[in-house]
């Protein structure tokens, strides 16, 4: 290139120096595409590199569920959504240990408290098998192992602790109370541990000639073979010795209500009720005979042929009862 | 009419009588009738042997003492 004093100058050739050499300097500036920017390539002068205009600062916030808003231009405004059971999202703590919520979450101070009870509660795996129930020893809950059938739940020796035990003998346990209907009544008791059963029959109230009969496990033919007396308040009194379907239990039927006289009551014991010996049965019973008013006892003592236990008692009217209960009891 | 009392579960069933239980049912009332008659002849006959002897129910008893 001339300088300012040279003289002589070649002005076209020195133009085409100058411009090889802008060319030369500014190539960086050829190319680029829509949009790019010049950045500096490197610490050389004139050193630049077209890129894309993605530079500095955050150009938009692009968002997704649970946060909210977003945008590419101007103040940009985001939020999250509240979290509910079918979406993600922000929640309130809370140290509720009864709430039912279930867009809340449990601080820790509320885990604590359900832990401390938990952890003071009695372990489901203190009870292993089916009956088990559990009881304190001197420390700890502990389990009692079910017993075995029969047994009771007693207090043990020294007091300190329950215990299954056998049942005690010789009181009387109710089995059923039973209301009396039509003209026979099934009573059945289709499992009996008892020794000896007794029954009440009492509040009868058949028809004025009905008379009543009992019979043990549906056996018709033959085979009560009974000791009756028979006395009546006006001096009546007649004995009988015979075999019968069923046991009698009153003749000349029971009235059911006479002013100032309990109308009817029965007490019956069967003996042996749940061996296989022949059954003795032992009858009182006092009612008002309808046939005449008169206040009757009946005394029967019954040597029935059944040999099995005693699993069903029939009371018999020959006519159609209206009222009368049946107290059954066991006897150990 | 027949009533049932299951006594362990407690269930209680009215019916009908069904055929056997019916045939059953009149044995007994001729049976029950029995048994009132063999009273009422046994009550008959020992009146009867009282007022024979000419004593009371209470004097045969005392005699029998």
């Amino acid at each position: 290139m001339p300088t300012s004093t040279d003289l002589v100058t070649d002005l076209p050739a020195d133009f085409e120096v100058f411009g090889q050499a802008v060319d030369t300097d500014f190539v960086d500036l050829l190319g680029g595409a829509n949009g790019y920017i010049l950045s500096k390539a490197s610490a050389t002068d004139l050193d630049f590199a077209w890129i894309p205009n993605d530079q500095g600062d955050i150009t938009a916030v692009n968002v997704t569920s649970p946060i909210t808003g977003g945008g590419s231009a101007g103040a940009v405004t985001i939020g999250v959504s509240a979290a509910s059971t079918s979406a993600s999202g922000v929640v309130q703590l809370s140290d509720s240990t009864s709430t039912t919520s279930s867009v809340l979450a449990s601080t820790p101070t509320a885990t604590k408290s359900a832990y401390d009870l938990a952890n003071a509660a009695i372990a489901k795996s203190t009870v292993t098998t089916a009956g088990d129930i559990i009881y304190r020893n001197a420390t700890v809950p502990v389990r009692l192992g079910i017993g075995t059938a029969g047994q009771v739940l007693t207090v043990n020796s020294g007091a300190t602790a329950p215990e299954w035990a056998a049942a005690a003998s010789g009181g009387m346990t109710l089995i059923s109370t039973t209301t009396l209907s039509g003209t026979s009544t099934s009573i059945t008791v289709a499992t009996n541990t008892y020794k000896d059963l007794v029954a009440y029959i009492y509040g009868v109230n058949p028809n004025a000639t009905a008379a009543l009969t009992l019979r043990i496990n549906g056996i018709t033919t033959g085979v009560y073979q009974e000791t009756m007396t028979f006395g009546q308040e006006n001096g009546v009194v007649a004995h009988n010795v015979n075999n019968y379907s069923a046991m009698n239990l009153s003749v000349n039927g029971a009235q059911a209500v006479q002013t100032g006289v309990t109308t009817n009551v029965w007490a019956l014991t069967f003996r042996d009720a749940n061996s296989t010996v022949r059954k003795l049965i032992a009858t009182n019973g006092n009612y008002v005979n309808s046939a005449n008013n008169n206040v009757t006892t009946i005394q029967t003592d019954v040597v029935s042929s059944a040999t099995s236990a005693i699993t069903n008692i029939t009371v018999i009217s020959t006519q159609t009862l209206t009222a009368g209960t049946v107290q059954l009891y066991g006897v150990k | 009419m027949i009533r049932i009392h299951n006594t362990e579960t407690d269930e209680i069933i009215d019916r009908e009588m069904d055929a056997e239980e019916l045939k059953q049912y009149k044995l007994d009332l001729l049976s029950a009738a029995e048994a009132e008659k063999q009273f009422k002849e046994a009550a008959t006959a020992k009146e009867a042997l009282l007022n024979k002897l000419g004593i009371t129910a209470e004097e045969a008893a005392l005699l029998l003492s």
